[in-house]
């Protein structure tokens, strides 16, 4: 932690603190034991589903998870690539509270778009510009104005949450568009659009975060912001890049979404809770604990077998968000517990 | 003077055919053994929701039949994935329950085209083979010209207007327009309100408190009406609050809290019209077990009845309606 | 060499002075443009309602997050806490029990709320955010399994006392009830952060806990005892909610969280030292209140005031953040 001063030209008051892999980490592997235990939980329910639960392992059952898992998806790796580039320490680092009211926006301003009359292209590149422009806006207050990214994207939700509101009047706009027609109908190897959508952007996400020298800079940055200023990187065009990715991430997933429901529907933007516990589990399934694309796929993939397991075996709805939050619960206890202090 | 009574006369005459219908029912049903039936509901946070939810596990139940009963918590996504997991799991027949009319019409059609019978209570589809409801036409007529002859004609009132794209919703705020064509001293004020869901309750309180302070005379402002009776509640509470009980409200599903409401003659609640929709998730279950026997000529509506509540037989409603 | 310091320390205090006056600023003019534009708005019953109805329980609320804060944490609990607390009065009154005993078993739940954030976060060391998380979506279960799904219990005919409507509609010398008990939530905070040793400990742990552990400061047990405070806040908070409505609504608690935060934070420009203070925060709260209220008498459509409400934070912020940031640059 930067030292404070108590004086009124006070440095930031809130700067980042650099997370950096302690010596217990690196050495003996403990980060290992978490991951592959996480991985072998995953199995375990992944078998017991399998067996218990009627229909779970059916290929069309498992096409339909990776469906309905679609929209998460993309959010989380809007969001997880917010949180690797800003640095793991959520209240100071980065973190991105807008995305699913910005989702709620982008839906509204495709349904409401072809409602008024224009083409397909036109509401889709109008979708897309309107994810862009709240990312822009994120990245202008985050790293323009240095506002902290939390309180930033949370007033940026709310402007996003209210402007889907007047567009919509709380009230669901459908849209039947060739678009999402095509969306809804089109299979291939017996996959919809949407797990394509999936599949697709997942291997970019993976790709381009993980396994570019874009991505490794990425990750410096969020690593140690100073190490990387110092080594020559320009950290808030990267910082801001992120931000701008998870604004169109959540365009896209956006269209998606408009697809299966037919439009726009109040309540789009209940996911976030759900976006922000799978992006924070991804760290679980990684080797260093840090936050990666990878982990944000499985993670994505654990809630939806969970929820659908959960269906298949009768168990009520309402269990859900308790095992989710026990999830959270658990996961992090279980990294703290390996890894003391310093914890994110 | 005369209007009451007839309104009275009505609520007796929909009373006593309650009974009748109940006693038709119970006889001649056949079983659902062996049989697997999906329950998708978009919520049951509202008494009627639940109910009728109720109402239907219940009745598959009752009748031998195993239920997947699926409650999505408000969620239309949820909602349309359960119906699509529910879809794979190839039931005997899925009964749905509510919800957004155009998010839904593609999935309802999706099970159709999986060759599963689509059963409805309270939402209008052309796929779907039997819709249970109350006659929301005739409730929200009812109410409407309940709440014009309690206001003898001439007033503002405010609207709550948040559901419009849940189909019996917007039949009974249709009626409402409808009904009031013929007065012409009535106004809503502009612009109407919305309710919302979650936090209804506040929600109501909150704007009516501050329409109340907008308007401060008495008589500005004569009633409030709400597509259902959750914002009521808020609203009443709300009048009450003020100390403005001149205004009335008025609603429709008839939770037990409300009738109650309208019971106490000093509450601002005027009328809600009480649906039975324990009764109306019977029925529809019923319709379930009468197809899979193979009685293939079910009516595309079966009509519950409904009771209007008002000050002159809320008294004697609530026992008929089978709360306490 | 002189004259270009002093240029600089002259323009440090005039941006410090812009971030410091932008929320009263923001607030004054609001008061009076919607004075202006509403006759409504200026009456003093109008002004007694916002106090009493978009001001008390979202202040309540943010008074504990202004607690949390300052000691460097966060809580997205405070819904659950406010929620547990009505469910559980509720449910009591519902049944018959007498009002002494049913408020005193919600503020129990409340506190037991407090007491798993407490242990999560000091006793596991799990980040606040995180820890509050989980609470909140274990919560979320709780409500949804005891109600069968989120169905209101209502009190209209099972009022134990008039006690319970005199907690929401009772008034004092004029004053009206819930104004009593938030006056005497503020004063309690304020003196606890300004003036115990406990604050003291409370504030250092959020500047550098580091420096406050290695000084030999009890930080673990100040951060979770911070947490049971906060909860205890939003109990009595979920407690006037239900007196108010008469009903316990689920998840109704989740409203208040990102209206306290943001009204801290807000709150956080009025400090020299940038910190959570209890005047800022009730400055920040009063602001959306105000907004909301005003924007409705004035007609304009309700939802462009959550609209409003995210410019005007995301301005206020914007103002101070590069205030400060142009500060720090020399």
């Amino acid at each position: 932690m930067t030292s404070e001063s108590l004086s009124p030209a006070a440095t930031q008051t809130f700067s980042p603190e650099p997370r950096v892999a302690s010596p217990k980490e690196r050495h003996l592997g403990s980060g290992q034991f978490i991951r592959l235990g996480s991985l072998f939980a995953l199995l375990l329910v992944f078998i017991y589903f399998s067996c218990m639960a009627p229909g779970f392992s059916a290929l069309s059952n498992l096409a339909n998870i990776v469906e309905q898992s679609a929209t998460l998806a993309l959010l989380a790796f809007g969001m997880t690539a917010v949180i690797i580039g800003g640095g793991g320490d959520v209240i100071r680092g980065g973190i991105d509270l807008s995305v699913g009211a910005n989702l709620g926006l982008c839906i509204a301003i495709y349904a409401v778009s072809e409602a008024a009359g224009y083409s397909d292209v036109t509401a889709f590149l109008l979708t897309l510009a309107a994810g862009l422009a709240v990312g822009a806006l994120n990245a202008l207050a985050v790293v323009g104005l240095g506002v902290l990214p939390l309180l930033a994207t949370l007033a940026v939700m709310n402007i996003c949450a209210g402007l889907e509101l007047v567009l919509t009047q709380n009230m669901v706009i459908s849209s039947a568009s060739p678009l999402l027609a095509w969306i809804t109908a089109a299979d291939w190897l017996g996959l919809s659009v949407t797990s394509w959508s999936f599949i697709i952007i997942a291997a970019v996400m993976l790709l381009l975060v993980h396994r570019t020298p874009w991505g490794l800079r990425l990750q410096a940055v969020g690593g140690h912001r100073e190490a990387a200023r110092a080594a020559g990187l320009r950290v808030p065009a990267y910082r801001a890049a992120s931000y701008l990715g998870a604004g169109l991430l959540a365009a896209l997933a956006a269209i998606l979404q408009a697809a299966r429901l037919s439009g726009s529907s109040p309540g789009s933007g209940d996911i976030l809770l759900s976006v922000v516990l799978t992006s924070l589990m991804s760290v679980v399934f990684s080797r260093r604990l840090l936050p990666s694309i990878g982990g944000t796929i499985l993670s994505v993939l654990f809630i939806g077998c969970l929820i659908n397991g959960f269906q298949l075996l009768n168990v009520s709805s309402y269990w859900v968000n308790g095992v989710q939050g026990l999830l959270i619960l658990g996961i992090v206890a279980l990294r703290s517990l390996s890894d003391r202090p310093g914890v994110a | 003077m005369a209007s009451n009574f007839s309104y009275w006369l009505l609520g007796l005459t929909l009373a006593a055919s309650l009974g009748a219908a109940e006693r038709a029912q119970a006889d001649d049903v056949p079983s659902l053994k062996g049989r697997r039936i999906g329950i998708t509901v978009v919520g049951t946070e509202h008494y009627w929701d639940l109910r009728a939810y109720q109402g239907q596990i219940d009745e598959v139940k009752r009748l031998g039949g195993v239920a997947i009963a699926l409650d999505a918590g408000r969620n239309d996504s949820r909602q349309i994935s359960q119906i699509q997991t529910l879809i794979a799991q190839k039931p005997d027949a899925i009964v749905e329950q509510l919800g957004n009319g155009p998010v839904l019409q593609p999935w309802l059609k999706k099970i159709r085209g999986a060759g599963i019978p689509l059963f409805t209570v309270d939402t209008i589809s052309p796929s779907s083979i039997n819709d249970t409801t109350s006659d929301n036409y005739g409730i929200g007529e009812k109410l409407a010209l309940q709440l014009a002859s309690d206001i003898h004609g001439r007033g503002n009132i405010l609207v709550f207007n948040g559901f419009y794209s849940v189909p019996v919703c917007a039949i009974r705020y249709d009626e409402l327009k409808l009904v009031l064509k013929a007065f012409p001293d009535i106004h809503i004020i502009q612009p109407e309100l919305r309710d919302v869901i979650p936090n209804t309750v506040q929600n109501a309180y909150s704007q009516v408190t501050d329409m109340l302070q907008k308007y401060p005379n008495k008589g500005q402002i004569a009633a409030v009406w709400s597509a259902w009776d959750v914002p009521q509640v808020g609203a009443t509470q709300a009048i009450i609050a003020a100390h403005r009980p001149e205004v009335r409200t008025y609603g429709v599903d008839g939770s037990p809290d409300v009738v109650k409401m309208v019971a106490d003659p000093t509450s601002p609640a005027a009328a809600v019209a009480a649906q039975q929709p324990y009764l109306i998730g019977k029925t529809a279950i019923d319709n379930v077990a009468r197809y899979l026997a193979g009685n293939h000529d079910l009516p595309p509506y079966t009509f519950v009845p409904s009771i209007l509540v008002n000050k002159e037989n809320a008294k004697t409603a609530g026992s008929q309606l089978g709360q306490s | 060499m002189s004259r270009t310091m002093a240029a600089a320390r002259r323009r440090d205090l005039t941006l410090a002075a812009i971030v410091r006056w932008a929320t009263p600023s923001a607030l004054l003019v609001l008061l009076v443009l919607f004075a202006a534009a509403s006759p409504t708005f200026r009456t003093p019953g109008n002004l007694l309602h916002i106090l009493v109805n978009n001001f008390t329980l979202p202040a309540l609320v943010a008074l504990g997050m202004t607690l949390v804060v300052s000691a460097g944490g966060i809580d997205l609990s405070v819904g659950t806490s406010a929620d547990i607390a009505a469910m559980i009065a509720v449910t009591l009154m519902a049944a018959g029990h007498g009002l002494l005993l049913s408020l005193g078993a919600g503020l129990a739940g409340a506190l037991a709320v407090g007491l798993v954030d407490a242990l999560l976060i000091s006793g596991l060391g799990i980040s606040p955010f995180l820890a509050t998380l989980g609470v909140l979506f274990v919560g979320e279960s709780v409500q949804q399994l005891a109600t069968n799904g989120g169905t209101p219990i209502y009190l209209v005919s099972n009022f134990p006392s008039a006690g319970l409507a005199g907690l929401a509609h009772g008034a004092l010398l004029a004053v009206p009830a819930p104004l009593w008990i938030l006056g005497a939530a503020v004063f309690l905070v304020e003196v606890l952060l300004r003036r115990t040793a406990f604050g003291r400990h409370v504030r250092a742990s959020g500047a550098a806990p580091q420096v406050a552990r290695y000084s030999g400061l009890p930080v673990r047990r100040t951060i979770g005892l911070v947490y049971i405070l906060s909860a205890l806040l939003c109990g009595i908070a979920g407690l006037l909610l239900a007196a108010t409505v008469k009903s316990y609504v689920p998840l109704s608690g989740n409203a208040f969280l990102l209206d306290a935060i943001g009204a801290v934070f807000v709150g956080t420009t009025i400090s020299r030292e940038a910190k959570p203070n209890v005047l800022g925060t009730l400055l920040g709260v009063f602001l959306f209140g105000m907004l909301h209220n005003g924007l409705l008498l004035i007609g304009w459509n309700f939802y462009w005031q959550q609209v409003a409400v995210g410019l005007l934070v995301f301005g206020v912020l914007a103002a101070s953040f590069s205030a400060r940031r142009l500060q720090a640059r020399d």
